[in-house]
């Protein structure tokens, strides 16, 4: 098992317009290339989806649902 | 499958029940007509079918389908997985076992309710019944990934931005699409034909990727289709079609609609292995005049053009927007409107309108379609004219 450093690119995106099932409001979801190899399914948050481009710079953060930690990425600020 | 024993087998019949959004009607109903018109199609009895081919997907039981068609007994009974990725898989699965000797007649069905009753479009909630696929999925729905069109919105903006095409490109074949569908009476879209602005207008179900327009139906009905030997076919009322060429490939991380972790995504590595082993042969991909992709989102038509080198890599968006894939096009593509202008049966329509060019029945019949090439993602068969 490797550890990862929670740094990575942006390598897809889209922002569902659709209803989503539990009626949460829309927000950008993503496929993160992590810098050591995987990729993960994602949130993107901190950014408009005009702002985006594929191989974004990344970085993890944890937000809380219902005591769970779950990851999502905000561009890096440079 | 051998080449020479896959040019030995044929599609004899093809049978359809109505497309709507209320069929009024069980699967099963659904399921048995298709597949008794079928049968009557090849110029068979249903006694004579012996094998039976479906998706994983499918409600319908082969044990409630024998006995209501009449099917005495069986020699072989299979079932694709990939849902509609798998359904030129499921014709090539009966083909293999039509050439082995396994069976000599196979019924290859897809029905089901997909709007009246399971929208497939609808968001999805995490099965309670833990599957590999419900574990996978666990990782993607807490992000609001719950339907089709998210996954695929998801997969394809990696494509678009990687070969530079954008939405208002998708809409070229969706008003191609639809323009097909205009004239065929068994189409959703028939008589309705849509402009570009049209398209650019409908509301965004994935931004920046798929807009409505882009989507493909929600629909009840039933397609059948019966497999069996290029020298039986020939004796069928309509003729044949027969299995010129057929490949079957997936690739390590293949997911047909949730494959977010494959190596490629800025293409499709499965259907580019089965274009390089459909061409392996006689036949060339200027060779075809017609082509019936899949087509459950807009984009999937660009990805399978170029992957199955049905046009030149770096011409995709010129040969699209130009209307090839349209009336007087150089490759028309969906020539029934496809899953977005037609109905989504998964597929099955798709084959069977294949079927229907080279039979010279298509409610949109091209002057001289010899050779057609059909296509879902991991397999790809040609059809041709049987003469």
């Amino acid at each position: 098992m490797t550890a990862v450093s929670g740094r990575g690119t942006l390598y897809s995106y889209v922002l569902p317009r659709h209803p989503v099932a539990a009626g949460a409001p829309p927000r950008i979801a993503a496929i993160i290339a992590l810098e050591e190899g995987p990729r993960i399914v994602s949130a993107l948050v901190g950014a408009e989806l005009d702002e985006l481009t594929v191989d974004l710079l990344v970085d993890v953060e944890f937000e809380t649902h219902e005591g769970r930690a779950q990851p999502v990425f905000r561009p890096r600020r440079q | 499958m051998d080449p020479v024993r896959l040019r030995q087998t044929a599609i004899a019949g093809v049978g359809a029940t109505e497309f709507s959004k209320n069929s009024g009607r069980s699967e099963l109903q659904l399921a048995l007509e298709c597949s008794r018109a079928a049968i009557a199609d090849a110029g068979l009895q249903p006694s004579e079918i012996d094998g039976f081919v479906t998706f994983t997907v499918d409600n319908n039981a082969e044990t409630a389908l024998a006995p209501g068609l009449g099917v005495k007994e069986l020699r072989w009974a299979s079932r694709m997985p990939y849902g509609g990725a798998g359904s030129v898989a499921a014709v090539l699965q009966a083909a293999t076992a039509v050439a082995s000797g396994a069976a000599r007649a196979v019924l290859v069905w897809r029905a089901f309710n997909e709007r009246s009753e399971r929208r497939y479009g609808q968001p999805t909630t995490t099965d309670r019944v833990r599957t590999t696929d419900s574990v996978d999925a666990s990782w993607y729905t807490p992000f609001g990934l719950d339907t089709p069109a998210k996954w695929a919105g998801l997969q394809f903006q990696r494509y678009m931005a990687s070969v530079g095409l954008t939405n208002s490109d998708l809409g070229h074949y969706s008003v191609a699409c639809r323009d097909w569908a205009s004239t065929n009476p068994a189409a959703w879209f028939y008589g309705r034909p849509i402009t570009h602005d049209d398209h650019q207008n409908s509301r965004w179900i994935a931004e920046p990727v798929l807009r409505l327009l882009d989507c493909c139906q929600e629909s009840d009905g039933g397609v059948g289709l019966v497999v069996t030997s290029a020298e039986r076919a020939a004796d069928a009322p309509s003729g044949g079609a027969r299995l010129a060429a057929g490949a079957l490939r997936t690739t390590t991380d293949f997911n047909p609609i949730v494959g977010f972790y494959g190596d490629d995504l800025a293409g499709m590595p499965a259907a580019r292995a089965v274009g390089q082993a459909l061409w392996a042969g006689e036949l060339r991909p200027q060779d075809m005049d017609a082509a019936m992709l899949y087509d459950a989102f807009s984009p999937a038509v660009f990805v399978h053009l170029e992957e199955l080198g049905l046009c030149p890599r770096g011409e995709l968006r010129e040969f699209v927007t130009s209307g090839q894939l349209g009336r007087g096009g150089r490759l028309p593509v969906n020539t029934h409107g496809g899953l977005l202008g037609e109905a989504y049966i998964h597929g099955m329509n798709n084959i069977a309108e294949g079927v229907r060019q080279v039979r010279s029945q298509s409610a949109n019949q091209l002057p001289d379609a010899r050779n057609v090439i059909v296509a879902s993602g991991i397999a790809a068969m040609v059809l041709q004219r049987l003469d």
